[in-house]
């Protein structure tokens, strides 16, 4: 060891490393396992000046161990938005095998008490499924996405996954139901054969250059650790729905004595209403329907039906309490029909943040 | 006949006598840290058994004299092995020049000065994923009993 020294060749180096921008992390890395890694060094000399027979030296060798990574992402870009009482509603995640072995994940929907995007869970959705998106196209489809388990994905490959679940009724604006989908790595190589999942690796153990090693490199997901042969990744749904308020207000128009001044509510007195429909939500709500009855002691003026709506709205006319909804109003001398007994407006739709109105009057009898 | 034969036998067996017998092992290392009594981190290197891709490989190269004459001239060239990426030169006998090739070990210089044909034809200066050996070329003569040792470090890709 007389004349080994320890030469700091760092000048040398940083020339090199600038001249060609030499980046460790810009190299693709992904040697697969299995592969035997040789090096050999070779020595000439002369004696005298005679060239003598080059000196090889014995062969470095070392298998290529079994790197585990992976990589979970939602690719919602957002919290899901969710109607009360739908039916397979769709998380969209991807799994990214980042080791250098093919390997299957098996795959699990975890109910998570903190949302995705900062929201607080408030309830759970009901017939929780994850699918593997077999036919490839990015999209849930129901019936061909039916594998339960990610089978042999090749090193650097992606597949897209669903969480697919049902909305409870009942469930109001804003409630949120969260999900963690966790991939587990289990072993590969057989095609259609769920392989058992990889629970250790190989880190207490000693190093074995003739092995395939398990080595756990991942990361740590939204609901697992890292170097544990996991990765997870957090999405959720959120409810959206029409939120509808209705509010009533009666007004004197007009009395037989006062007419429009200071009317008075006394017999012949026309009393208007007024119904205002607020929807306080996000979506929009269809076939918002107000009915009213008419008041005992009180007759509907023919023809004092108005609306004030974006959107279509169809009055109609009950005079048997609202069974049937087909009666015609025919005006009596005094502009009324005693017979009508309910009015129904449909309004076609309310959009979020909007309101509709509707007016009548009465006579008071 | 039989002097001149005799005589001849005596000198190759005298020249056989004074040798240089240049004995070369390879190694592959990785450096492993731990955390001693202490709390300090101790990084030792220990064979490479578990190494996966982007791990960091010390190919060690010792070599030893065990004849009795000076071998002259020493050149130790050592490929860089498949899916490994040269990063740099861990270490070097004083007055050794290092150079590389970046064409299967045709041509050797300094790293600024190598080029490759890139795929359009175009020639670029050499990057460390195109390096294929690294070759050390020893000023002084090893004497009979010197040893020592030189090495790189890899990527495993």
């Amino acid at each position: 060891m007389s004349n080994r020294r320890k030469t700091n060749l760092f000048v040398f180096l940083l020339a090199g490393a600038l001249a060609f921008g030499l980046s460790s992390a810009a190299l693709a890395q992904n040697t697969a396992s299995g592969t035997s890694i040789t090096n050999t060094a070779t020595l000439s000399y002369t004696v005298d000046g005679n060239a003598q027979a080059p000196v090889p030296s014995n062969p470095a060798t070392f298998l290529v161990d079994n790197k585990v990574d992976l990589m979970v992402t939602t690719i919602d870009g957002g919290i899901v938005s969710v109607v009360p009482n739908s039916t397979a509603q769709v998380l969209t995640y991807t799994v990214t095998n980042n080791g250098n072995t093919v390997q299957d994940y098996s795959l699990t929907a975890q109910i998570s008490a903190t949302g995705a995007f900062g929201e607080t869970e408030t309830f759970d959705a009901t017939n929780v499924n994850v699918f593997v998106d077999t036919d490839n196209d990015d999209t849930y489809t129901a019936g061909t996405d039916t594998d339960l388990y990610i089978d042999e994905l090749d090193m650097t490959e992606t597949i897209t996954v669903f969480v697919v679940a049902d909305i409870p009724q009942g469930q109001v604006n804003d409630d949120v139901a969260s999900y963690d989908l966790i991939a587990q790595t289990a072993i590969g190589g057989t095609g259609g054969t769920q392989g058992a999942d990889i629970a250790n690796d190989n880190r207490l153990d000693a190093d074995d250059p003739t092995l395939v090693q398990i080595v756990f490199a991942d990361g740590t997901g939204t609901a697992d650790g890292a170097r544990d042969g996991r990765f997870s990744s957090k999405d959720g749904y959120k409810v959206v729905t029409a939120v509808l308020t209705a509010v009533k207000t009666t007004n004197v128009l007009s009395d037989p004595f006062n007419n429009a001044v200071n009317p008075k509510a006394i017999p012949g007195a026309t009393v208007g209403y007024q119904v205002l429909v607020e929807n306080f939500g996000t979506v929009t709500a269809d076939n918002v329907e107000v009915i009213d009855s008419i008041p005992t002691n009180s007759s509907f003026l023919v023809g004092s039906v108005s609306t004030v709506s974006a959107s279509a709205a169809t009055v109609t006319f009950s005079n048997d309490g609202g069974v049937t909804w087909a009666y015609g109003p025919v005006a009596g001398a005094n502009g009324t029909d005693p017979a009508v007994n309910a009015v129904r407006v449909v309004f076609a739709t309310v959009a979020g943040g909007t309101l509709v109105q509707e007016n009548f009057s009465v006579m008071i009898d | 006949m039989n002097r001149a034969i005799l005589i001849t036998v005596l000198v190759l067996f005298l020249a056989g006598a004074a040798y240089a017998d240049v004995e070369l092992n390879a190694a592959a290392l990785t450096e492993v840290t731990t955390t001693n009594a202490a709390g300090q981190e101790v990084t030792t290197l220990v064979p490479a058994g578990k190494v996966v891709p982007g791990d960091e490989v010390i190919y060690t190269i010792t070599f030893a004299n065990r004849g009795t004459e000076p071998a002259g001239d020493v050149v130790i060239t050592n490929p860089i092995p498949e899916h490994m990426v040269f990063t740099k030169v861990e270490e070097s006998p004083s007055g050794a020049s290092i150079s590389i090739s970046a064409d299967g070990g045709t041509r050797y210089d300094a790293p600024r000065n190598l080029t490759v044909t890139d795929a359009k034809g175009q020639q670029r200066p050499a990057k460390a994923s195109d390096f294929t050996h690294v070759r050390w070329t020893f000023q002084e003569p090893l004497d009979p009993g010197a040893e020592g040792s030189v090495s790189f470090r890899a990527l495993l890709q």
